[in-house]
């Protein structure tokens, strides 16, 4: 399949990636543009550590075509900065084992917070429920999520 | 091998490129693992992303679902909760972003749990060419020909879904029903969903509901479950959505 280019968002930044069309965001951020923090899990649709935010709303990087994101603004965990405080108190609460599901979990958390800044604990479980822990550490997850939104 | 991805702006082009021998891909989410997977034969792709399909239209009680409206639209339209809830019980948030209406229709088993809430409400599907009753869609759906452009339904606060799987979420049905209108539907029991003709003779008695449907099913045993469990969470599951029809 021949490469195009395709300019979209990423991070605030205006960006042009040379690729094929039916190549993944996921294969574009972490093959072409070194950006790792969103992760090839099980690339079917089930484990979320490839979330990432395209024009706000959490998708799955792993299955997305780069093409399907032209135009659109695309935010990684990288597009945080460190700066998040959903980073910090995940930090501190240990709501990170292995850390292979948090930059997904983060950012299902972040587009939570940013629709709902009070969530439930309820609440935030059903946020979470595409994103799969296999250090099964959802409590501190839960709890740093909570205490973020406080 | 895949030579070509298009975006075509309408869903006619896009049934031109079908006629031509292209694969069809609407969300992504289950076509994208087979594309990866080297399981998908054609040269090229049509994508359904820009094709005008998405949208959900509100008129007089009736509701009309284009075929690329996210499950996370659908499940925070409020109008049919049953649907909303059918919508919302699948996969997770960023799926939800991603999935849509007409591929949930198409997918097989074990998903679809839409088609469950949409046969029970008697829904039209527009094929483009022809709009088919919902009862008659999976064996009028042409695979490589059709594509669904839209499904349509009146509005029902008293329909009902309720589902059972392995997990609480994140996880396809065992099997799930839904109740709308005396019409009785259930996924997970096939490839596609069925309306259950016993239980619907006996919508004033869950029991006897419950046992008919049972009766009549004949599910697969598969990685999620046995057939003998699926048949006997059929009759759990009718009963309760009958119950709950009832309360409601």
């Amino acid at each position: 399949m021949p490469s195009e280019v395709f300019e979209f968002e990423l991070n605030g930044r205006s960006t042009e990636v040379m690729a094929k069309p039916l190549a993944t965001l996921g294969h574009v951020l972490r093959e072409q543009l070194q950006l790792k923090a969103a992760k090839a899990g099980c690339r079917q649709g089930g484990c979320g550590s490839c979330t990432v935010m395209v024009d706000g709303e959490p998708m799955l990087s792993c299955l997305l075509p780069v093409a399907n994101v032209a135009g659109r603004s695309v935010t990684t965990l990288e597009g945080f900065e460190g700066a998040d405080p959903l980073q910090q108190v995940f930090h501190e609460r240990f709501a990170v084992q292995c850390g292979f599901c948090a930059p997904g979990m983060l950012i299902a958390a972040r587009a939570l917070l940013d629709r709902n800044p009070s969530p439930t604990r309820e609440e935030i479980a059903e946020a979470l429920v595409g994103n799969v822990c296999r250090c099964t550490g959802y409590e501190s997850i839960i709890d740093a999520i909570a205490e973020a939104a406080a | 091998m895949i030579t070509q991805y298009l975006l075509p702006s309408s869903a006619d082009a896009a049934a031109a490129e079908l006629a031509g021998g292209a694969a069809l891909m609407a969300g992504g989410t289950t076509v994208m693992p087979r594309v990866l997977a080297g399981g998908v034969e054609a040269e090229r792709v049509v994508g359904l992303a820009r094709a005008g399909l998405d949208g959900i239209a509100s008129d007089g009680g009736r509701t009309t679902l284009g075929a690329c409206t996210t499950l996370a639209a659908v499940a925070a339209h409020e109008a049919t909760p049953a649907l909303a809830a059918a919508a919302g019980a699948i996969g997770g948030p960023a799926l939800r972003n991603m999935a849509t209406v007409g591929g949930n229709l198409v997918v097989g088993a074990p998903y679809g749990d839409l088609g469950v809430v949409l046969l029970a409400l008697a829904a039209d599907v527009d094929l483009g060419d022809r709009t088919v009753a919902i009862d008659d869609f999976w064996a009028e759906f042409r695979p490589g020909v059709d594509i669904v452009r839209s499904v349509s339904f009146n509005d029902d606060l008293a329909a009902v879904f309720v589902r059972w799987a392995r997990r609480a979420a994140n996880s396809p049905a065992v099997v799930c029903v839904a109740v709308a209108g005396g019409r009785v539907a259930i996924g997970g029991v096939g490839d596609h969903p069925v309306r259950s003709v016993g239980a619907e003779a006996h919508l004033r008695d869950p029991g006897a509901a419950a046992a008919a449907a049972a009766a009549e099913v004949d599910p697969p045993t598969d990685g999620i479950a046995s057939a003998w469990y699926r048949k006997r969470m059929t009759e759990v599951f009718v009963r309760r959505a009958l119950e709950e029809s009832h309360a409601v």
